[in-house]
């Protein structure tokens, strides 16, 4: 399947670069050329839960979650190219080492490739901030990604934090990615939450991850 | 004219990397279905590619198993290994691959590898 993702993928490609192409058509296959993008990390995603349930996933040492964080926004503005996207960095510390380093830069491209799917607007701005927070006297790291102009989904913050994530299958299968980055974030003692930005206004989704040792 | 080996077992995957290739001026020299056949191939021939691109996952004899079979025959040898498995990356270097591709891969990056190595 993932061949099959892969020929798709590099065939559309091939047609965007090709020279005298007319701009409609070429945003047509760039649209599609993210879907396929999508689609094979949905694939992987798979591939690393079904490994968590065999208990045999490789969660990895310490990382550095702001670099993480930019190498994900890197590559999310790569897997849809046709959206325009702003990473506003509001960095506390030169170093924000987490646990899990095998599984964060996926935990984040997932989170980055959702909440971007479910901004509609032409520009997308998010708001990016990592601050250190003691968490039942633990020490972690503390992610907030906010689009201010996205109002809070109530359903699917209650989905994320609730009950109703796993009652809801519909919910389910359309948010594969967050549940995904829900999921692996637990798999390695941290969370996944959705709420109103400090504001007021728009969403910020706030990832906390145990804190760890660089390597 | 910088030359290409391609090994994976997929005939659509092959068809790719030579459409690709050869529209970036590289010629194909050589195609192999498995590992042993690629082995197998790469012994015969008396001009060897300047890269050859490896699958891991093909029957009869995987890729790290199969780099390191030619690598063994010519240490000079520049093999980019591709596959969607990451955890195998270290293996592959370990046997002797030059470079690791992660799939699925941007075209771009495919072909940046393969310029580093050896200008169409």
């Amino acid at each position: 399947m993932l061949n099959s993702n892969q020929a798709v993928l590099s065939y559309l490609e091939l047609i965007i670069s090709s020279p005298g192409m007319d701009p409609r058509t070429k945003k047509y296959a760039q649209k599609a050329a993210s879907h396929i993008r999508a689609c094979a990390v949905l694939i992987d995603n798979v591939k690393r839960m079904t490994a968590a349930r065999r208990g045999d996933l490789v969660t990895g040492g310490g990382l550095d979650l702001t670099k993480a964080m930019r190498v994900a926004a890197d590559k999310v503005t790569q897997i849809l190219p046709d959206r325009r996207v702003e990473f506003r960095f509001h960095p506390s510390h030169d170093e924000t080492i987490v646990l899990g380093g095998g599984i964060v830069p996926d935990v984040l491209l997932n989170l980055l490739i959702n909440i971007i799917q479910l901004d509609q607007g032409d520009d997308v701005i998010l708001k990016v901030e990592v601050t250190p927070v003691r968490e039942h006297g633990v020490a972690c790291w503390r992610l907030a990604i906010s689009d201010e102009r996205l109002p809070l989904n109530q359903a699917l913050a209650e989905g994320i934090s609730g009950e109703g994530w796993t009652q809801d299958r519909s919910r389910i299968v359309k948010m594969t990615g967050l549940v995904f980055a829900k999921l692996m974030a637990e798999n390695i003692g941290g969370s996944l939450t959705l709420g109103q930005c400090s504001g007021g206004k728009g969403s910020t989704y706030v990832l906390m991850l145990k804190g760890g040792e660089s390597e | 004219m910088s030359t290409v080996m391609i090994v994976d077992d997929e005939m659509f995957i092959v068809e790719l990397y030579r459409d690709i290739l050869q529209l970036r001026g590289y010629t194909v020299v050589g195609t192999a279905f498995d590992g042993e056949e690629a082995v197998r191939r790469y012994s015969a021939s008396p001009e060897k590619p300047d890269v050859i691109l490896m699958d891991h996952r093909m029957p009869v004899m995987n890729g790290v198993e199969a780099t390191r079979e030619i690598i063994r025959m010519n240490p000079k040898q520049k093999v980019i290994f591709v596959s969607a498995d990451v955890l195998v990356e270290r293996e592959a270097r370990e046997a002797g691959a030059a470079e690791f591709l992660p799939k699925p891969f941007r075209m771009d990056d495919l072909l940046e590898k393969i310029e580093k190595i050896a200008p169409p």
